[in-house]
C-alpha cells in the first residue's frame, strides 16, 4: 500500500513537474523560419569575411497552399536574405537577428558555394553542416559560376521556390543519369578519403535561367577546374554505368551528316597492371543505344551502315573521354576513384605507388563498344 | 501479475481463500515464480538485451584501428558470445530453477559448509549487480545524449534519462514472465527498422569501400575483437533468469540463435556503414548509424529524413535493454539479500541509476565511463560464465569419481 | 492508464488493514427476502397458503390468483397463481384451468405423493413440485404458473412463460456483409437455444445460475465439455459465484466483477450479440456467458487479437479475410496515432513531411492562434461530441445531423482560420478509423488512448509516442484474461495459433484449436481432403458422411 502510493505521488509529481515545465521543443511549423537554400560566397573586399545569404519561402504567397489564397505571383513567392560574417554561422545569427521566428534548416535543400569559395577551400566552411543536425545528408551542394547569392536570387519562372525547380532538375537528372548524384553525404565521404578527390555539380546562371553546366573538379578542398557536361557524362558512363546524355556526331566525318544515339545498359570493366612505375588503367565501356535522330536521308538500315554508326560512335566516344581524362589528370584531380579502386582490389600494386604522383603520369585508356539497337519508328 | 477478481475479497464464495491452480496467481504468491520463460523468451531476452543503444555508434567503433576489415572483429565478438552464452544455458539446465545466486554458492563450496559458498560466490554477484545497474544508467544516458543532439535539442537530458528510466521502472513492476513476454513481442519491433536501414542503404554503398578484405594487422582484430565483444555484452542476464527458464531440449539452440540475431544485425550495419562512408568518413561521425538513416531514401515513403522516426523506433530497443538491465539488478538484490520483493529494491534503484547516469560530465566522460563500464562487463560477461563452467566441470569431475 | 496499473499492481500485492476490516464486516453474506421464505414450509389448506403468498406479494397487484374446483368427480379447491404478462394466458387457460376442472381426478390420499402430483393430468411440459413459500414466489416471480391444491402442502411448479418479447432482428453494433443475420435477443431461452441450434453437439454444456440477490437474474455459462479447459470452467463458475450484487441488468455487470483487471482501457473480456461469433468461440475452448434481459453475450477467455477479427474473416475467402484484417488493424492504428502523429510532425519533426507539403501546412497554421496540441484536442473533443449526440439523436435522423455537424463545423473552423485544412483530414481519418474496429469496446479502449498519446506528443514528439506506446506493450503484456495472456498467441509465442491474428490462414490450415485456451481435444480440422482434379471435377474420396472424414 505504502508503495504504490509512493508510486501514484511519483508518478504525479512527474506529471506536474513535466507539464510545468513544458514542451521544450515544440515549435510549431509556422513558428519556423524554412530555408530552403544557403548560399555561401567571400566578400571581395574583406578575405576574412564570408557572405551568408538564404532563401525563404513566403507560405502563405504560394498559390495551391490554402490558407490567405496565394496569388500565384512567383515575384514574391520566396525571399532573399544577406549577411556578412568571418564565420557562417556569424552569418547566420546575424541573419537570425532581422527574422521574427528562429531559422530552420531542416528543410535545406541547396547549399551553393560561390567559384571564389570554392577555389578558396571548403573544409572550414562545411564544418558547420557536418554539426548540425538539422542539415540534411542528402542536400544538393553546388558550384555556382559567379556568386552563390545570384542562384538564389534566380527566379525560374516554373517553379514557385526556385530551390525546389533546382532540387527536382537534380533529382530528375540523377535518375536518368545525365547528372552526377553528388550530394553532400558523398561530397564529405570523399573529402574525408584520400584514395578519390571529390566533385560538386556546376550550375551557371543567367539571370532567371538556372543551367546545369558539368562538374567542379576538387583537389583536397579547393575547387581546380571543371568538366563540360559532355565530359562529365564520359565520367559517368565509365565510372558509374550510368546513361549520361545523348550523343551528337558527325556521321561518317562529314558534319553535315549528324547523328544522335541515346546510350543505356552501361557496363564498365576496368583492368589495372603495372608496368615499372607507371600504372595502367583500362577500361573497357560496352553499352546500348538507340538512333534518335540523323540530318541526311541515307538508309542506314542494313548491316553495313549501322556498323559505321557503331565504330563512329566508339571513335567520339573515345576521344571525348580522353579529353576529359586529360583534364582530370592535368588538374590531378581523381574524381573517378580510380585510386580508390587499385586501394580495394589491388593492394599490392597500391603498396608500391604514391597515387597522388602517379595519378597525373598513369596510362588510362578506355574502350567503348557500342551496339546499336534500334531506330525508333521509322524503318530507315 | 495478479488478477483482481472480485471473488477474492468475497468471504462467502467457496474459493475465496487460496485458489492455487490459477497459474496467474502462482506466480504472484511466490518470488520464485517458476518456469515462466520459454525458450524462445529466452532468446529474444538475450538478443533484445544485447541490442541497445551500441548501434547507433557501432560502425565507428568497428572500424577504429582494423580500417574496412572491422567487420572481422563482430564475427569474433559474436563467436565469443555464443560461446559464452552456451556456458550459460549449460549452467542454467544443470541447475534448472537456480540462478547464480543460488548454483553459484552450491559449486564453489561442498553442500555441507553452504555459507561458505555464499560468502565466496558475494564478490562475484556484486560484480554482476554493480555492471547491470550501471549499463542500464549508461545505457539511459547515452540515448538521453543521442536524443538531446538530435531530435530534441532544447530538451533537458536529465528528462529524456528520467523518462527512460521510469518506463524501465514501470516494467520491473511486473513479474519476470511479463518482461519476458515484453522482450518476445518487442524483438521484431527491434530488428525490422535495422533491417530496413541496413538493406536500403546498401543502394548507396560502394562495394571498393570493403575491399582490401584481409589487409590487416592481427593484434588490431584481436583488440577490435575484445572491443566488439563487449558491444555485444548483455547475454549474461541470462545467468540471472536462466532460473525462470523451462528447460527444453530446444533452449540451447535458441538461445544461440538469440545471440545470432544482434550478431547478423551488428555485421549488417557494420558492413552498411562501411561501404557507405568508408572507414575514413565514419571516424568523424559521431553517431554514424543515424547518418546511415540520414543518407538512405526508403523509395515511395511520403516521409523523409528518417532519423527522427529511426531513433523513435529505437527506443523500443533502448527500452529493452535498459529495462532488462534494470530487472537484473534488482532482481539479483533481492536474491542475494533474500528480500520478499523486487519492486521496492528498483524504487530505491532509480535514484542511484539516475545519479549513476548523470555522473559523466561531457560526452567523452561518457565514452571514457562506457569503457570502464564495457571492461567491466567483459570479466562478467566472460570471466564469470567461464569461471564457473570451469568449476561445474571439476566438480563434476570429482563427483564421479568419489 | 499508467497510474492505474502501478496502483492496481501493488494494491493487489499488499491487502490493506482497510479491507481486512471490510472483509470481518461483510463475512457474512447478505440475506434476502427470498431467502427467509425458504425457510416458510407451505401450510395444508389453500386458504392459509394463499393468505401467505398475497402477505408475501401483497403490493403485486398485477398477481392474478384463480381459484377454481380441480377434478370433475370430486372437486377440490386449488388455484392458479401467475403474474399478468409474464405468462402466457392462452396457456394458463387452456391447458391449467381447463384441463384441472374438467379432466383431472385427484384422489384424497395422495397428498403428499409428489409422484402422484406429477402425473395430475394438466398437459404442461415443465412441471416441478416445491414445497416452500419461496418455490411458490420464485415460480409466480419468474413468469410461470403455481398451482396450489387445498390439503396438499405442495405447489405445482408449472411452465407458463410467455411475455412479449422483441423478435430476432440484425445485430446492430457488429453487422457483416457476409454472414448470418440474425442476433440475440433480450430472453435468455432463444439466446441459448441459438447457439444450441448451430451447435448439435451433445457435448454442449448450458449450466444456469442465478445471479443479483434482487433481479435474480438468469445465467447460463455455455461450452462444451470435451474441448473447454475444466480449471476455467471451474474458474468462471467460481467468479460468477462470488458476485454478490442486488441487480444484474445487463451482461456488462457481470463482465465488470468477473475479469482480471478493473482498471485498464483494454477489454478483459468480450462481448457480442452475434450467434455465430459466439458459436465459434465455444469452439476454441472458451466460455459463454448469457445472461437474461441482455443481447450482449460474454466470452472468455479474451485476447488481444480477438478486437479485430470479425467473423467475416472466417466466411470470406483467405485472401480477402487477411486483407480486410490488415485494413482493420491499419484503421486502429489510424484511429489510435494519426492526431498524435500530426502533433509530432508539425511541432517537432517538419523536416519528415515534404518541402512543398511543409509550406502548404505552414501557410494552412499561419492563422491558427493555437498550438497544434490545442487544435487538436479541439478538433478531437468536438468529434466525440457529435459522435456521441449522434448516438442520442432520435432514429434516422442521427447519423446525417452527425455528418452535418462535422462537415459544417469542419468547413466553418477552417475558414474562420481556427483550425488548418491538414487538421480536419486528420480528424475525419481517425473517426472513420475507429469506426472500423468490429469490436466496440476494444474502439473505445483506443479512442480513449487517443487522447494522453497526443499530450505524449506534445510534449516530447516521436520520442513521447514511442514511450507512451512502450508503456502500453508493456501493459498489455501484463494483462491476462482467466490465466491466458492476453497477447497470445502473439505472446507467449504459438505458431499455430499465429495463423489466426495477423493473417487468417486457410481454414484447412488451422487444423489445430489455439493452444493458449487449453483445449482438451486439439484437432479442428480433421484429413478433409477433398481432392480437385485438373479439370475442375471434383472426386470427394471419402463420398461418405461428414463423420468419416473427420477423425
Amino acid at each position: 500500500m505504502l508503495l504504490s502510493k509512493f508510486i501514484v505521488r511519483l508518478t504525479f509529481l512527474a506529471l506536474i513537474i513535466v507539464l510545468m515545465s513544458g514542451c521544450w521543443d515544440r515549435r510549431e511549423i509556422e513558428e519556423r523560419t524554412t530555408v530552403v537554400a544557403i548560399g555561401l560566397d567571400i566578400v571581395e573586399d574583406d578575405p576574412n569575411l564570408l557572405s551568408v545569404s538564404i532563401q525563404i519561402p513566403i507560405p502563405l504567397k504560394i498559390s495551391g497552399s490554402g490558407g490567405g489564397g496565394g496569388d500565384g505571383d512567383g515575384k514574391e513567392a520566396v525571399i532573399i536574405m544577406e549577411e556578412k560574417g568571418r564565420t557562417v554561422l556569424e552569418g547566420i545569427q546575424a541573419l537570425q537577428n532581422r527574422l521574427n521566428q528562429k531559422i530552420f534548416f531542416g528543410q535545406t535543400r541547396i547549399l551553393a558555394f560561390g567559384e571564389g569559395l570554392a577555389r578558396r577551400g571548403l573544409r572550414t566552411v562545411s564544418d558547420p553542416f557536418r554539426r548540425d543536425p538539422e542539415i540534411r545528408r542528402l542536400l544538393w551542394p553546388i558550384v555556382v559560376k559567379g556568386k552563390a547569392s545570384e542562384l538564389l536570387r534566380s527566379r525560374p519562372k516554373l517553379d514557385q521556390i526556385p530551390s525546389v525547380f533546382i532540387m527536382a532538375m537534380f533529382e530528375n537528372g540523377t535518375k536518368m543519369g545525365t547528372i552526377p548524384d553528388m550530394n553532400l553525404g558523398n561530397f564529405f565521404v570523399d573529402l574525408s578519403t584520400n584514395d578519390r578527390e571529390p566533385f560538386i555539380n556546376l550550375l551557371d546562371i543567367d539571370k532567371d535561367d538556372i543551367k546545369w553546366d558539368g562538374v567542379a573538379l576538387f583537389r583536397g578542398d579547393q575547387m581546380v577546374g571543371t568538366l563540360t557536361p559532355e565530359e562529365t557524362w564520359q565520367m559517368l558512363r565509365i565510372d558509374d554505368e550510368k546513361d549520361g546524355g545523348d550523343l551528337v556526331f558527325a556521321f561518317d566525318g562529314r558534319e553535315d551528316r549528324l547523328v544522335t544515339l541515346s546510350t543505356e545498359l552501361i557496363k564498365s570493366r576496368k583492368t589495372v597492371t603495372q608496368l615499372q612505375d607507371r600504372v595502367k588503367v583500362h577500361y573497357k565501356v560496352h553499352m546500348e543505344g538507340n538512333l534518335l535522330e540523323k540530318t541526311f536521308g541515307k538508309d542506314l538500315f542494313n548491316a553495313e551502315e549501322i556498323r559505321r554508326i557503331e565504330r563512329d560512335a566508339n571513335e567520339f566516344l573515345e576521344g571525348n573521354a580522353k579529353t576529359m581524362i586529360q583534364k582530370l589528370q592535368a588538374y590531378r584531380s581523381d574524381a573517378m576513384g580510380i585510386g580508390k579502386d587499385i586501394h580495394a582490389f589491388h593492394p599490392a600494386i597500391w603498396k608500391k605507388i604514391n597515387w597522388t604522383e602517379a595519378f597525373p603520369s598513369a596510362d588510362i585508356t578506355v574502350d567503348f563498344v557500342f551496339e546499336l539497337r534500334n531506330t525508333g519508328m521509322e524503318m530507315e | 501479475m495478479q488478477p483482481k477478481d472480485p471473488t477474492a475479497r468475497k468471504p462467502n464464495s467457496p474459493a475465496g481463500n487460496g485458489n492455487t491452480d490459477q497459474p496467474s496467481k502462482k506466480s504472484s504468491n511466490s518470488e520464485s515464480e517458476g518456469s515462466v520463460i520459454s525458450s524462445r523468451q529466452s532468446a529474444s531476452i538475450i538478443a533484445s538485451t544485447m541490442i541497445g543503444v551500441g548501434v547507433l555508434t557501432l560502425p565507428r567503433v568497428a572500424v577504429h584501428g582494423t580500417n574496412q576489415s572491422g567487420w572481422i572483429g563482430i564475427v569474433i565478438g559474436t563467436a565469443i558470445a555464443m560461446l559464452m552464452t552456451w556456458v550459460i544455458s549449460r549452467l542454467g539446465g544443470r541447475f534448472g530453477g537456480q540462478s547464480i545466486v543460488g548454483y553459484g554458492a552450491e559449486l564453489l563450496a561442498p553442500p555441507r559448509l553452504k555459507w561458505i559458498g555464499k560468502v565466496l560466490v558475494f564478490p562475484f554477484l556484486l560484480l554482476l549487480l554493480v555492471y547491470w545497474g550501471w549499463a542500464s544508467a549508461l545505457v539511459a544516458r547515452l540515448f538521453g545524449e543521442v536524443v538531446s543532439t538530435t531530435m530534441l535539442p532544447t530538451t533537458p537530458v536529465e528528462v529524456i534519462i528520467v523518462t527512460m528510466l521510469v518506463a524501465g521502472l514501470f516494467m520491473t513492476m511486473y513479474a519476470v514472465e511479463v518482461m519476458a513476454r515484453v522482450n518476445e513481442i518487442m524483438l521484431p519491433l527491434i530488428v525490422v527498422p535495422i533491417l530496413i536501414i541496413a538493406v536500403s542503404s546498401f543502394q548507396s554503398g560502394r562495394l571498393e569501400n570493403l575491399f582490401p578484405l584481409f589487409d590487416l594487422d592481427w593484434k588490431m582484430v584481436m583488440t577490435s575483437s575484445f572491443i566488439m565483444t563487449s558491444t555485444m555484452l548483455g547475454f549474461e542476464v541470462m545467468l540471472l533468469f536462466s532460473a525462470n527458464v523451462q528447460q527444453s531440449p530446444h533452449l540451447i539452440r535458441s538461445n544461440m540463435i538469440g545471440v545470432s540475431i544482434p550478431g547478423l544485425l551488428y555485421l549488417l550495419i557494420a558492413i552498411a556503414g562501411i561501404s557507405v562512408f568508408g572507414y575514413e568518413e565514419l571516424q568523424l561521425l559521431a553517431w554514424p548509424t543515424l547518418e546511415l538513416v540520414k543518407t538512405t531514401e526508403v523509395p515511395g515513403l511520403i516521409l523523409e529524413r528518417l532519423e527522427s522516426a529511426f531513433l523513435a523506433v529505437w527506443v523500443t530497443a533502448v527500452f529493452t535493454t535498459l529495462a532488462n538491465f534494470y530487472y537484473a539488478t534488482a532482481l539479483i538484490i533481492k536474491q542475494m539479500f533474500k528480500f520478499s520483493s523486487h519492486r521496492w529494491i528498483s524504487v530505491i534503484l532509480l535514484p542511484v541509476l539516475y545519479w549513476l547516469a548523470m555522473r559523466p560530465d561531457n560526452l567523452y566522460q561518457l565514452f571514457a565511463t562506457q569503457n570502464i563500464i564495457g571492461n567491466m562487463g567483459m570479466v562478467a560477461g566472460l570471466g564469470i560464465p567461464l569461471f564457473f563452467g570451469l568449476v561445474g566441470v571439476l566438480r563434476r569431475g570429482k563427483s564421479e569419481k568419489g | 492508464m499508467m497510474k492505474a496499473s502501478f496502483f492496481q499492481i501493488l494494491k493487489s500485492k499488499l491487502t490493506s488493514g482497510r479491507k481486512k476490516r471490510m472483509k470481518a464486516h461483510m463475512s457474512q453474506r447478505l440475506k434476502t427476502k427470498l431467502d427467509h421464505m425458504g425457510e416458510v414450509q407451505l401450510p395444508e389448506t389453500l386458504a392459509e397458503a394463499l393468505k401467505l403468498v398475497e402477505n408475501a406479494l401483497k403490493t403485486s397487484n398485477d398477481m392474478v390468483v384463480r381459484e377454481f374446483y380441480l377434478g370433475k368427480d370430486s372437486p377440490k379447491r386449488a388455484a392458479v397463481l401467475f403474474i399478468d404478462g409474464l405468462s402466457d394466458t392462452q396457456l394458463t387457460d387452456d391447458f391449467i384451468l381447463k384441463a384441472g376442472m374438467f379432466e383431472t381426478t385427484l384422489h384424497d390420499n395422495m397428498q403428499a405423493a409428489e409422484d402422484e402430483l406429477r402425473r395430475l393430468g394438466i398437459p404442461i411440459n415443465d412441471l416441478k413440485v416445491g414445497k416452500t413459500l419461496k418455490d411458490v414466489v420464485n415460480t409466480v416471480l419468474t413468469g410461470d404458473a403455481a398451482v396450489l391444491i387445498d390439503g396438499v402442502p405442495r405447489v405445482l411448479q408449472l411452465n407458463a412463460k410467455g411475455w412479449i418479447q422483441r423478435g430476432i432482428e440484425e445485430a446492430s453494433t457488429e453487422s457483416v456483409v457476409r454472414g448470418p443475420r440474425d442476433s440475440f435477443t433480450e430472453t435468455i431461452r432463444t439466446n441459448t437455444a441459438m447457439i444450441r441450434r448451430r451447435l448439435k453437439d451433445p457435448n454442449l454444456c448450458v449450466e444456469s445460475m442465478k445471479v443479483g440477490r434482487r433481479s435474480l437474474t438468469d445465467i447460463s455459462i455455455m461450452y462444451l465439455e470435451d474441448i473447454a479447459d475444466p480449471k476455467l470452467v471451474e474458474e468462471v463458475k467460481r467468479r460468477i459465484d462470488g458476485i454478490d450484487i442486488d441487480a444484474v441488468l445487463e451482461s456488462g455487470y457481470i463482465e465488470q466483477f468477473i475479469e482480471d483487471h478493473h482498471i485498464s482501457p483494454f477489454p478483459i473480456i468480450q462481448n457480442t450479440e452475434r450467434p455465430d461469433k459466439a458459436v465459434a468461440n465455444i469452439l476454441e475452448g472458451r466460455v459463454v456467458v448469457v445472461c437474461d434481459g441482455t443481447p450482449f453475450v460474454l466470452i472468455a477467455p479474451s485476447v488481444f487479437a480477438q478486437f479485430y477479427q470479425s467473423p467475416e474473416d472466417y466466411y470470406e475467402r483467405f485472401l480477402i479475410g487477411t486483407l480486410i484484417r490488415f485494413i482493420r488493424i491499419i484503421s486502429m492504428g489510424m484511429a489510435l496515432l494519426l492526431p498524435s502523429l500530426y502533433i509530432a510532425f508539425s511541432s517537432f519533426h517538419p523536416e519528415m513531411i515534404p518541402s512543398r507539403l511543409v509550406i502548404a501546412m505552414a501557410a494552412g497554421r499561419s492563422t491558427v492562434p493555437f498550438p497544434s496540441i490545442i487544435e487538436a484536442f479541439l478538433m478531437e473533443v468536438t468529434m466525440e461530441i457529435l459522435r456521441e449526440a449522434s448516438v442520442r439523436l432520435p432514429g434516422p435522423i442521427g447519423p446525417t445531423i452527425g455528418i452535418v455537424g462535422a462537415l459544417v463545423v469542419g468547413q466553418a473552423a477552417v475558414q474562420a482560420g481556427i483550425v488548418s485544412p491538414i487538421m480536419v483530414i486528420i480528424v475525419a481519418l481517425t473517426t472513420i478509423g475507429s469506426f472500423a474496429s468490429p469490436s466496440y469496446s476494444a474502439a473505445i479502449a483506443l479512442r480513449m488512448l487517443r487522447f494522453p498519446m497526443m499530450i505524449a506528443a506534445s510534449l516530447f514528439g516521436l520520442y513521447g509516442i514511442m514511450l507512451l506506446l512502450i508503456l502500453i506493450i508493456v501493459h498489455l503484456c501484463s494483462l491476462k484474461s482467466f490465466g491466458v495472456p492476453y497477447l497470445s498467441p502473439m505472446t507467449p509465442m504459438d505458431i499455430n495459433a499465429n495463423k489466426d491474428t495477423l493473417i487468417r490462414a486457410p481454414l484447412q490450415w488451422m487444423f489445430r484449436r489455439p493452444a493458449p485456451f487449453n483445449p482438451q481435444d486439439p484437432i479442428r480440422v480433421g484429413d478433409s481432403s477433398v481432392q480437385i482434379d485438373k479439370e475442375g471435377e471434383t472426386s470427394n474420396a471419402t463420398k461418405g458422411s461428414d463423420g468419416q472424414e473427420t477423425k
